[in-house]
């Protein structure tokens, strides 16, 4: 799954090198519109949908804190 | 100077404000030259603003925010200050401040409790966008048509000649007594079936409406963007009519809870990008977030465009719903083919949704090359005065039925 939000995040904004050290909102390589944008590729090209309500500002820290909160409202989502 | 450019993209602009902001400009004009000038608010209008400014040739100004964290950026080269430096300034008489804000009450208010004076030390312009919107709702209130729309009616660009917006060109060819065009900039179907109902109801039904089906409204999170829920003009209305229901209600309270939950603020982006660069991020997620998702049927926008629907039948309203024009050119060039395969894939849901309720839809989709648009690379709908003539023809016909 890094890899897939990476892609995501690199269709988002190609103008810069994202990988698993970026810091995706201390370095503005995302904004809100970057935020929307990616829950809703999030949605239709995994099948999870991350409601507004359920995330934090921190959840998009980086890659991994990202693949954490899909983890998280996937496994919410099953249960 | 910090990088982050908070501009939003602008290459369309309203009309009103446009009249709005030329009303002042002309009768505040020696002022700002004698003074600094702080434009209060940086966010689109404030964007517009300064573009205004620009052309009239004043371009040393600032922006002003309420949010800390716009203070270390700018828009377009001018600087966004926090209030406390504005306003020591203002109170050393040495500035003046232009609400740009949408809502200007609450800055109002801010500004009169440090003992600031009105059309003084600050101006506001307001585009009465509100106020119009409530006169057109209830004027002539034997309209035989009605056209329900967004910015697509109110937008020009700053290079037409010919400055009517398409609301003023429809009204004109269909007679002022007999058509009413409402109008909102990121105005939804559930506010049109709301409103449309409240009309009705209070004022009687017109032989037929025609709605427009914006795919920018069925992305499922289109409540989140700003200026798209209009509580101040849902209240006006609510005003105004008379008889009024519990469904009407729920959705006042709706507009309001939903209007304090705004998510997207702005767009800004990396200082390692060139201007061109950033420009062209900000047209790709534009254009990827309103058209390329993948359309869901069961989103709100259909679904009240089907309530509508069977409200109107019930009242023998011919509803035609259509379907606004789309800069396909700027699509292609930055996505190929794939622009075109989500556009249209989304496109084919919305005919058999249109078929499934026994509708004909007005797709104007593609019927405009880049160069009919406010700008080349106008992401929205917003067309130049050379497509506001077709367009106009184009409504007015499918209303007339010819």
């Amino acid at each position: 799954m890094n890899d897939k939000i990476a892609e995501m995040l690199r269709d988002i904004n190609p103008y810069v090198d994202i990988d698993g050290e970026t810091k995706l909102l201390e370095e503005e390589i995302l904004d809100s519109l970057g935020i929307v944008l990616l829950l809703q590729m999030i949605n239709e090209e995994l099948g999870v949908f991350i409601p507004q309500e359920k995330i934090e500002i921190s959840d998009f820290t980086d890659i991994s804190s990202i693949v954490q909160m899909v983890e998280r409202l996937s496994d919410a989502k099953e249960e | 100077m910090e990088d982050i450019n908070y501009a939003w993209p602008i290459s369309a602009i309203d009309r009103d404000d446009l009249i709005a902001f030329e009303k002042w400009f002309s009768k505040y004009q020696r002022t700002i030259n004698e003074k600094k000038l702080f434009i209060w608010g940086a966010g689109i209008r404030g964007t517009e603003f300064g573009v205004f400014l620009k052309r009239n040739g004043v371009s040393d100004f600032l922006f002003v925010d309420n949010h800390a964290e716009k203070w270390k950026g700018h828009i377009d080269g001018n600087r966004i200050v926090s209030p406390d430096i504005a306003l020591r300034d203002v109170k050393r008489k040495k500035a003046v401040v232009l609400v740009s804000v949408e809502n200007d009450l609450e800055i109002i208010s801010q500004l009169t409790n440090e003992g600031l004076e009105q059309n003084t030390d600050f101006f506001t312009a307001p585009n009465r966008e509100y106020e119009s919107y409530a006169h057109e709702y209830t004027r002539a209130d034997e309209a035989q048509f009605i056209v329900m729309g967004d910015c697509l009616f109110s937008s020009i660009s700053l290079m037409d000649s010919n400055k009517k917006n398409l609301a003023e060109m429809v009204r004109d060819e269909m007679g002022m007594d007999s058509c009413k065009v409402l109008y909102m900039h990121g105005m939804g179907i559930r506010s049109y079936y709301n409103l449309f109902r409240m009309y009705c109801i209070n004022y009687g039904t017109p032989k037929s409406v025609e709605v427009m089906v914006n795919f920018e409204t069925l992305t499922g999170r289109q409540h989140l963007l700003p200026r798209s829920q209009h509580s101040q003009l849902f209240h006006m209305i609510d005003e105004i009519v008379v008889s009024k229901d519990d469904e009407w209600r729920e959705y006042l309270n709706l507009v309001d809870e939903r209007s304090n939950n705004l998510g997207i603020e702005m767009s800004h982006s990396s200082s390692n990008l060139t201007s061109e660069q950033e420009r062209d991020m900000k047209n790709r997620n534009y254009l990827r977030f309103n058209y390329m998702y993948k359309l869901d049927t069961e989103t709100e926008g259909l679904q009240y465009l089907r309530k509508l629907v069977k409200y109107a039948n019930d009242k023998n309203v011919q509803v035609i719903p259509y379907v606004p024009p789309v800069n396909y050119e700027l699509g292609k060039k930055y996505f190929g083919n794939k622009f075109e395969d989500a556009y249209n894939s989304n496109l084919e849901k919305i005919v058999d949704f249109m078929g499934e309720i026994d509708l004909q839809l007005e797709d104007y989709s593609h019927i405009f090359t880049s160069d009919y648009f406010c700008e080349p690379d106008t992401t929205d709908e917003s067309v130049n005065e050379k497509g506001r003539e077709v367009l106009k023809k184009r409504l007015v016909k499918r209303l007339k039925n010819e």
